[in-house]
């Protein structure tokens, strides 16, 4: 062998050589003494410019000390947002509430329940400045969601210009961003007005509200119009005037006449509409649901009831599942009627085609009845016996679309809270344990949100519970998916690609999900599972903190 | 703050070596002030990515290293800082310059660690990496991304270059 290059020497002594090489010239050192000469004095020349280039001379730590402080990133920054959104909301609702009805209103009651003295003119004084106040306030909120979510908006499209200009935003900062920002652009506040208490509520004739409208008690009249929606709770309810939005009322018994510009949805004992016009569909749920002569439904008609009799108008379907089912009105499209009996009597008109599913016996048609349509038997057990849902096309296309939608939601769920990243599985009891938790978690929320929706001042509550809820069932399985991901692709810290993790996953818990027959057993043991390991996460960070 | 409180002991602690590891592979105290600061900042902020089951110094050196070679790049305008178009032949040429074991004799070591300063970036660079952060040819050539060949022969280039500058500033 030659004798060694200067490159030979450098990566030696560096330990740097590929085991052959290294082999190779641990042969010939031993036999060749310059060669063994040279390299000695390469090593020391080494060690030379280790031992001075480690050297710390003339460095001092700083006396003072940086403040050390986490910058706010962008999920930080969306995250407050989000929270004082939430928070303001359920602020705005308590300040109207209890504010603005009950605490004006308990002032009052109480100077004259004591015959406090007060000075001419305090009273007026007092109620004005309260009134302004509780207004005001109101308003001094609206107007900060607005600030906040425009400034949001603005520091978004800067974000978003910026990372442009530099060329260094992928597509996904992008997407997300303009996400962010749709979803921070203030939406109109409704204001909200609540009325409680009492054996009787009415909003007057002449009344007009502007607002969304909640009542509860025992029995209510509306004469007076309502702009926004108006949700009734109550023994009675009637409903005379007009409602600018949608009307829901749960009620023993619900006397509709006004006009609705959205949906009327009733559920109760007896549910009446009368000459009334509803702008969207009406939902009935009760006993009996009535819908006389000159009502006009722009959308469906559907009743779930023990009699339901039709005699209005409606643009689009009637959909009916019920004992009696008796027919005396126009409608624009089809009919389904899941019912014993079916009568048309002489006033009424279907447009399209009648489908009946019942005996033949018991459809009756009076002879004013007009079908233009055909009228259908389909025979109930054919219909329900569910085809094989794995030959369809379009079972498959659902299982994408679902998947692209998991992806997405799963990609911002991630990388809003990293932390869900870590989620791991124990085995053996604590992961029984966890199932436990998220089974626990599943059944109780939407019990004590119902439970809230009772006090009406836990209404914003209750309702987030419900979001909460759902948002928990769909993001079970996302995490779950992501760590089934990176046990596939063997991540072990979250470093690895966060996409490729997830769809990896989700493809693999999409596909056990959909196995006929163990699929719904899978699913839900990955939800409680998925849920378990949420809010187990979500408390250990907290506790964290 | 708990996690203040470890942070600002690990600060205590690896401030001097940061700042040494910014300095030698940024040739400059100034700069090396400004990320030494900088590390320990990002430090802090990703800290939640730490493997704790990995020494504290290599995690610090490595962010470091990446910093101050950000820095390098961004300063040398083309961004290229370790061109593969610059590599050089490895043979041994005549003129080679005696080791520095012969040139510096008993010489004060802080000439070789002048020298060490003055060297371009691109030999400095590897050679802190090699020696001061004790990082394999693979993981420097990771980091500069580059042939591990060429890791190899920029650190001998590197030597080769200290040596004559050494021997010139020996001569009188």
């Amino acid at each position: 062998m030659n004798h060694l290059t200067e490159r030979q020497y450098s990566m030696y002594v560096d330990g740097a050589l590929e085991a052959e090489e290294h082999a190779r010239v641990s042969d010939h050192l031993a036999e060749c003494e310059s060669c063994a000469l040279q390299i000695e004095s390469w090593r020391n020349e080494r060690n030379l410019i280790r031992s001075s280039i480690t050297s710390f001379d003339g460095i001092q730590i700083p006396a003072e000390m940086p403040r050390f402080r986490r910058r706010m990133g962008l999920r930080e920054f969306v995250m407050a947002n989000l929270v004082t959104g939430g928070l303001i909301w359920v602020l705005q609702f308590v300040w109207k509430t209890v504010f603005g009805e009950l605490a004006i209103e308990l002032l009052f009651v109480a100077l004259s329940r004591f015959s406090i003295p007060v000075p001419d003119g305090f009273d007026v004084m007092v109620e004005t400045g309260l009134l302004f106040i509780s207004e005001e306030g109101v308003n001094m909120i609206t107007n900060y969601v607005l600030y906040i979510g425009v400034s949001a908006v603005a520091l978004m499209s800067l974000w978003i210009a910026v990372s442009v200009r530099r060329a260094r935003a992928n597509s996904f900062a992008i997407v997300s961003a303009m996400l962010i920002a749709g979803s921070l652009v203030p939406t109109e506040v409704q204001a909200l007005e609540t009325r409680t208490g009492g054996a009787l509520i009415t909003i007057e004739t002449d009344e007009v509200i502007e607002d969304t409208v909640i009542a509860a008690g025992e029995t209510i009249v509306v004469d007076g119009d309502v702009s926004g929606d108006l949700l009734a709770f109550g023994r009675r309810v009637v409903v005379n005037g007009d409602v600018g939005g949608n009307l829901l009322t749960f009620a023993e018994s619900i006397t509709v006449q006004g006009e609705v510009e959205g949906t009327l949805l009733g559920a109760g004992s007896t549910f009446d509409v009368e000459a009334s016009s509803i702008g969207g569909d009406l939902w009935g749920f009760a006993n009996s649901v009535l819908i006389s002569t000159e009502t006009e439904i722009v959308g469906n008609a559907i009743g779930f009831a023990e009699t339901f009799v039709f005699s209005g108008s409606a643009g689009k379907d009637l959909l009916a599942f019920s004992e009696r089912l008796e027919v005396n009105g126009e409608v624009g499209e089809d009919v389904d009627a899941f019912s014993q009996t079916l009568n048309f009597l002489g006033q009424s008109k279907v447009i399209g085609d009648v489908r009946f599913r019942g005996e033949e016996e018991d459809l009756q048609k009076a002879d004013g009845a007009v079908i233009q349509g055909m009228i259908e038997f389909p025979e109930l057990p054919e219909d329900f016996t569910p085809r094989n849902r794995y030959l369809t096309g379009d079972y498959y296309i659902r299982q994408l679309v679902r998947l692209a939608a998991a992806f997405l939601a799963g990609l911002c769920f991630l990388w809003l809270l990293p932390v869900a990243r870590d989620a791991e599985l124990d085995g053996g009891v604590d992961g029984l344990k966890t199932a436990g938790i998220g089974l626990v978690a599943l059944v109780s929320m939407p019990i004590i949100s119902v439970l809230l929706a009772f006090t009406l001042v836990g209404m914003p509550i209750a309702v987030l519970g419900i979001f909460v809820w759902i948002a928990l069932i769909y993001f079970a399985k996302i995490i779950v998916a992501y760590m089934v991901g990176s046990m596939l692709l063997n991540v072990i810290d979250g470093d690895d690609n966060l996409a490729l993790t997830l769809f990896v996953g989700l493809v693999a818990v999409i596909v056990a999900v959909c196995l006929p027959g163990l699929g719904g057993f899978i699913n839900f043991l990955l939800t409680i599972i998925g849920a378990g390991m949420l809010v187990g996460l979500l408390m250990s960070d907290a506790l964290d903190r | 703050m708990a996690t203040n409180v470890a942070f600002e002991i690990l600060y205590r602690e690896y401030y001097v070596r940061v700042f040494g590891l910014c300095r030698q592979l940024l040739g400059s105290t100034p700069l090396a002030e400004d990320a030494a600061q900088e590390t320990f900042m990002r430090a802090y902020r990703h800290f939640d990515r730490y493997d704790t089951t990995l020494p504290f110094w290599q995690w610090i050196a490595t962010i470091a290293n990446r910093y101050c070679i950000d820095v390098l790049r961004k300063r040398s305008r083309s961004g290229a800082l370790f061109d593969e178009e610059q590599f050089e032949l490895d043979q041994v040429s005549s003129d080679t310059p005696s080791p520095l074991i012969q040139v510096l004799g008993e010489q004060d070591a802080s000439v070789l660690s002048g020298a060490i300063s003055a060297l371009p970036d691109k030999y400095r660079v590897p050679i802190v990496l090699a020696y001061f952060h004790d990082a394999s040819y693979d993981e420097i050539a990771e980091d500069l991304a580059i042939s591990r060949n060429h890791v190899g022969v920029l650190l001998l280039r590197a030597k080769q270059q200290l040596r004559k500058s050494l021997e010139k500033g020996a001569m009188p």
